[in-house]
C-alpha cells in the first residue's frame, strides 16, 4: 500500500509520515503542486491530505483529482471542524476527514478503513484456503497458529491477497512497499520478501508467473 | 444612569408657560387701558351733564328770577340710572335732584372731581359753581356702572381663554407626544436588542434633529461590530493555528510512544504519556476558545427543540467516559420537554457541566441526570463540591476553583454562564449530600 501525505507543516509532516509508515508506504510532498506532480508519475492507493496548504488550497487540489475522474481515496485533515467545513470537504469529493489534533490509531484505522472500501472489501476479513488475514490490524492466522510477518513482509502479501487470481507485477509490489525516503532497494529484494512469506504460508501458495509476477491462486 | 428631566415635560412647560404668560400680561393691559379709557369718556361725559345743567338752570334764573323746578319722575326709566344722579343749588337752596340723589342729604363734596361713600356705596361725584349766579352743580355717579362695563370687558377676553389655554395646552402635548415619536421608537429598539445585536437602527423617515444621533450611533454600531469580529476572528484564526502545532506535537508523540514500546525504562514512557496529557489540556482549552468564539460570533439562531433528546444523545457519549472511571451515570429524563434555544449552544453547556461532574467525581463515585417536566434540570455529583466563595467565582473566564490536579481550561463554566445569559435559563449552584456539587437549571418551557 502507497500512500501519498500532502502536508505543508514540516514537523506534523515527518511525524504523521513517520506513524504512517508502521502500515504503509508513505511518500511526504509539502504542496498541492508537488502532490500533482507525485500523481501523475506514482500510482497511490490513497492520499492524506491536508486542506491548509500554501499556494493551492488542498481543496482545490481535490476538485482538480476528481474532475480528472481519479478514484483514489481521499482522507482530509483538517483545522476547520464547523459543519459547514466539513460538508464543503466531502462535496469537493473526499472521502473522509480528521479534524486535528487527531489521534494516530484513528488516522491509521481510517485509511485501512478506506483502502478496504476501495478494493471493495466491505469486511476487514480476507479468508483464503486456511488462512485467515485481518486487513485492518494485520494479524494473519494459518490453521490455529498465528503467523508473524515483518512490515515488509506484511506489504508484499496484502498486495497479492487483494488481487487473488491476478497477477501482480514486480514493479506494482515495489511501489507498494518503497517510498522515497527507503535506501534499501534492490532489484532482488522482492524475490527475498516471497521466499520468506513462501517458507511462512506453504510453498504453492504465491505462483510464480513468468515475464509478469507473482500470484495467489483461487 | 440619572434621569434628569423629561424632554417631553420639558418641551411641554416651554411652549405653554410663554403662552400662559403672553395670556396674562395682555390681559392686564387690556384691564388698565380700559379702565382709563372709561375713567376718561365717564368723566367727560360728567362735565358734559354738569354744563349742560348749568346752562338751563342760568336760562331759568334769568328768565323766571329764581329757578324752578318739578320734582323729578320717580319711575326709573333705564336700569343705569339709578347709578346716575344730580342735584342743584341756588343761594345754598336744594333746588332740584334726581330721584338717585334723593339720600344724599347733606353730602357736601368739593369742587371738580372727587369720590363719596353714601350708604355704603362708593360714587364719583363732579361739582360745578357759578359764583355771578350763586349756583352749584352736582353730577354723580355711582362706581359699580364702571365695574360692570369692565367686569364685561374683561369677561369678553377671559371666558374664552378659559377654554382656549386647555385645549392649546392639550393640543401641544399630543404634538409633543408625535413630535417624540421617533425618538422613543429608535429607545425601544435599541433597549429590546441582546447584547450581541450591533446592526444599524432601521428607520424609514428620521426628522433632521435625531438623524446625526442615529447617524452617530449606527457608525458606532458599525465600529464596535467591526472590532468584535476583529476579535473574535482572531480568536477563531489562533484557534485554528493553534491546531496544526498541536497536531504535530500529538503525533510525534504517539509515534515516539509506539517506537518505545520494547524500552524497559518506565520513566521514558512516563514522560511520553505525560507530554501527551499536556497537548490533550491544551487541545481542550483551544477548543473551548474555539466553542466561545464560534458562540459569539453573530446571531445565535433559536429554534424549538426536544431538551430530553438533546440531553440523552449528550449522556450518550459520556457513558463511555464514565464507564472507564467506573462512576456511576444515572438518569431520569422526562421525554418531551420543548425549549426555544439554539442547539448548539445548549449542547456545549449540557457537556461542559457533564465534563466537570465526571472529571471531578472520583472512582466508584456517581453522577446523577435529572430532568423534570416542568424543565428542572439537575446534575448531581460526589466530588469534592465547591465552597460558597468558589460557587461565585467559577463563572468568571479562566477561574479554577479545583485543587485536584485535574486538567481544566478554566473556560467551561464562563462559556455555560454566557450560554445561560443568552437564553431564558437560570442556573444555580449548591451543596450535593454528602458531598459534591449540584447543578440547577430551570429551563423556560414552550
Amino acid at each position: 500500500m502507497r500512500l501519498l501525505l500532502v502536508e505543508d507543516d514540516k514537523n506534523l509532516g515527518t511525524a504523521t509520515a513517520q506513524g504512517l509508515r508502521d502500515q504503509f508506504a508513505v511518500d511526504w510532498v509539502m504542496s498541492a503542486e508537488e502532490a500533482e506532480e507525485a500523481i501523475a508519475v506514482t500510482d497511490y492507493s490513497m492520499i492524506v491530505l491536508d486542506v491548509g496548504l500554501p499556494g493551492k488550497s488542498g481543496l482545490e487540489f481535490l476538485e482538480n483529482l476528481r474532475q480528472n475522474k481519479k478514484e483514489i481515496a481521499v482522507l482530509l485533515l483538517t483545522a476547520r471542524d464547523a459543519v459547514y467545513h466539513r460538508v464543503e470537504g466531502l462535496n469537493k469529493g473526499a472521502d473522509d476527514y480528521l479534524v486535528k489534533p487527531f489521534d494516530l490509531d484513528e488516522l491509521l484505522a481510517r485509511c485501512t478503513a478506506l483502502l478496504r472500501r476501495s478494493h471493495g472489501y466491505s469486511n476487514p476479513t480476507i479468508t483464503h484456503r486456511d488462512i485467515i488475514y485481518e486487513t485492518s490490524t494485520g494479524h494473519l492466522q494459518k490453521g490455529d497458529a498465528g503467523i508473524i510477518l515483518t512490515a515488509r513482509e506484511r506489504a508484499v502479501f496484502d498486495c497479492l491477497i487483494r488481487n487473488i487470481d491476478r497477477a501482480v507485477s514486480k514493479e506494482r509490489i515495489m511501489q507498494n512497499i518503497y517510498d522515497w525516503s527507503s535506501e534499501d532497494i534492490e532489484s532482488n529484494t522482492i524475490e527475498v520478501y516471497i521466499s520468506s512469506l513462501r517458507r511462512k504460508l506453504g510453498a504453492d501458495f504465491i505462483k510464480t508467473i513468468r515475464g509478469v509476477g507473482y500470484m495467489v491462486v483461487k | 444612569m440619572k434621569m434628569d428631566y423629561s424632554l417631553r415635560r420639558r418641551l411641554i412647560l416651554w411652549i405653554s408657560l410663554p403662552l400662559l404668560l403672553a395670556s396674562v400680561i395682555t390681559l392686564l393691559i387690556g384691564y388698565f387701558y380700559s379702565w382709563q379709557e372709561i375713567d376718561e369718556i365717564y368723566n367727560a361725559q360728567m362735565v358734559h351733564s354738569a354744563k349742560v345743567l348749568m346752562q338751563l338752570t342760568k336760562e331759568e334764573l334769568i328768565e323766571e328770577g329764581a329757578p324752578h323746578f318739578e320734582m323729578d319722575d320717580e319711575r326709573i326709566q333705564h336700569e343705569y340710572e339709578a347709578k346716575l344722579g344730580f342735584r342743584i343749588w341756588n343761594n345754598g337752596q336744594l333746588v332740584s335732584f334726581s330721584s338717585s340723589a334723593k339720600d344724599f342729604k347733606d353730602m357736601t363734596a368739593p369742587l371738580g372731581f372727587s369720590s363719596q361713600r353714601i350708604n355704603g356705596q362708593k360714587w364719583q361725584v363732579f361739582v360745578l359753581e357759578n359764583a355771578q349766579h350763586k349756583m352749584r352743580i352736582e353730577i354723580s355717579e355711582r362706581y359699580d356702572a364702571r365695574y360692570e362695563l369692565i367686569i364685561q370687558l374683561m369677561g369678553a377676553l377671559i371666558v374664552p381663554g378659559i377654554f382656549f389655554i386647555p385645549a392649546i395646552l392639550f393640543i401641544v402635548g399630543v404634538g409633543v407626544r408625535k413630535t417624540l415619536k421617533p425618538m422613543i421608537k429608535i429607545s425601544a429598539d435599541v433597549d429590546q436588542r441582546n447584547s450581541g445585536d450591533l446592526s444599524p437602527i432601521r428607520s424609514q423617515s428620521l426628522p433632521k434633529e435625531i438623524a446625526p444621533l442615529v447617524v452617530a450611533m449606527n457608525n458606532l454600531f458599525t465600529r464596535l461590530n467591526e472590532s468584535f469580529k476583529r476579535e473574535r476572528e482572531f480568536t477563531d484564526h489562533a484557534a485554528h493555528e493553534l491546531r496544526t502545532p498541536l497536531a504535530a506535537m500529538k503525533t510525534q508523540t504517539q509515534v515516539l510512544m509506539k517506537k518505545s514500546a520494547h524500552i524497559k525504562d518506565k520513566s521514558y514512557i512516563e514522560g511520553l504519556e505525560n507530554l501527551q496529557d499536556s497537548i490533550d489540556r491544551t487541545t481542550h482549552l483551544v477548543e473551548q476558545l474555539l466553542s466561545l468564539a464560534r458562540l459569539q460570533s453573530g446571531d445565535i439562531q433559536k429554534e424549538t427543540f426536544n431538551l430530553s433528546v438533546c440531553l440523552d444523545d449528550c449522556l450518550q457519549e459520556y457513558q463511555i467516559i464514565a464507564k472507564n472511571k467506573d462512576i456511576t451515570l444515572t438518569k431520569s429524563i422526562a421525554s418531551d420537554v420543548w425549549i426555544f434555544a439554539n442547539d448548539m449552544a445548549v449542547t456545549i453547556l449540557i457537556k461542559n457541566i457533564l465534563d466537570n461532574a465526571l472529571k471531578y467525581t472520583n472512582q466508584n463515585g456517581s453522577v446523577e441526570v435529572i430532568l423534570t417536566s416542568k424543565g428542572r434540570m439537575e446534575i448531581n455529583d460526589t466530588g469534592q463540591g465547591l465552597s460558597d466563595r468558589d460557587k461565585k467565582r467559577v463563572f468568571e473566564r479562566f477561574v479554577r476553583a479545583d485543587k485536584t490536579g485535574q486538567t481544566g481550561s478554566g473556560l467551561g463554566l464562563s462559556i455555560v454562564k454566557w450560554v445561560v445569559d443568552q437564553h431564558d435559563i437560570s442556573i444555580s449552584l449548591e451543596d450535593n449530600r454528602p458531598h459534591g456539587l449540584k447543578v440547577i437549571l430551570e429551563w423556560q418551557l414552550v
